[in-house]
């Protein structure tokens, strides 16, 4: 979602804005940046959504090669790490990612919104972005998403993992 | 990442302050029949939160390396994509969200 709204939101975007602040923070070295292929792969999907329901006919190959390519030359020039989502995925020669998973999704306790007061956890694929985030190594977990606050109950299951909400650290 | 936040992580207990909860009782519980410790109990999942989740590392291919950003990159790339594909100026941004709610399966499809 950050890479959407960052590469494909009008700069008067409330949502965009965060987003640009969160980046320059990479730019400026007070956060390393380290994605997946997965991430990668949730970006194309969302944007070829929303592409394909503006333009109203399906993208063609060459639109969709700018998309990627514009993605790519974005998280390189921004000095941001790719990590294959199957070497993630996997251990000893065989793929354990839905059991760890399954283990993060029953260890997560569902918190409540500030605002909707409506109770939220972590789901399937959400889970999958924690492992690998988890197994990367990475401190923190950065999303727009307050669902991903669950991730906090991760610490006394060992994990050093964090969410960072960015709503709940930038401001417009 | 190697950063920390720079704002407190709260945990679930605290993600509430006294004058939240007592709002959020006075708007859904005490208008309900429903007995308000089956709503706003705070279930103990010690047994299941203090369980070690043990993942062994993993040999990682860096199909990118992680490097010191080009000055410049995040106003070079800011809003971009709007000056190849001008549709996209007029999508909504609760559209946005929506979108990838749905593709993660966290939304019910519109009727």
């Amino acid at each position: 979602m950050l890479f959407v709204y960052h590469l494909g939101r009008p700069k008067s975007d409330t949502f965009h804005k965060l987003a640009v602040q969160f980046f320059l923070d990479i730019e400026n070295g007070n956060y390393e940046g380290v994605i997946t292929t997965f991430t990668q792969t949730e970006y194309i999907a969302v944007m070829k959504e929303l592409l394909s329901q503006r333009i109203g006919a399906p993208l063609s190959l060459t639109q969709l090669n700018t998309l990627r390519s514009e993605f790519e030359t974005f998280i390189d020039k921004e000095g941001i790490e790719l990590l294959d989502s199957d070497d993630l995925s996997t251990s000893v020669g065989h793929c354990e990612i839905f059991k760890w998973s399954s283990q993060v999704v029953d260890a997560c306790r569902a918190v409540m919104g500030r605002h909707d007061y409506k109770w939220r956890t972590i789901g399937g694929a959400d889970a999958i972005h924690a492992v690998f985030a988890n197994r990367a190594g990475s401190d923190l977990l950065v999303t727009f998403d307050g669902g991903f606050k669950a991730i906090s109950s991760l610490a006394s299951a060992g994990w050093k993992l964090r969410p960072l909400i960015i709503p709940d650290v930038y401001h417009p | 990442m190697t950063s920390m936040p720079t704002y407190v992580i709260e945990d679930n207990e605290r993600d509430i302050n006294a004058f939240d909860r007592a709002k959020m009782f006075a708007n859904t519980l005490l208008k309900s029949k429903v007995a308000s410790a089956f709503w706003v109990s705070s279930p103990d999942f010690s047994t299941v939160s203090t369980e070690q989740i043990l993942i062994p590392r993993a040999p990682l291919r860096r199909l990118h390396l992680a490097h010191a950003a080009i000055r410049g990159t995040v106003g070079e790339y800011e809003s971009k994509l709007l000056s190849i594909f001008p549709e996209l100026a007029d999508i909504e941004p609760n559209e946005i969200e929506k979108t990838l709610r749905r593709m993660r399966g966290k939304q019910e499809i519109e009727p």
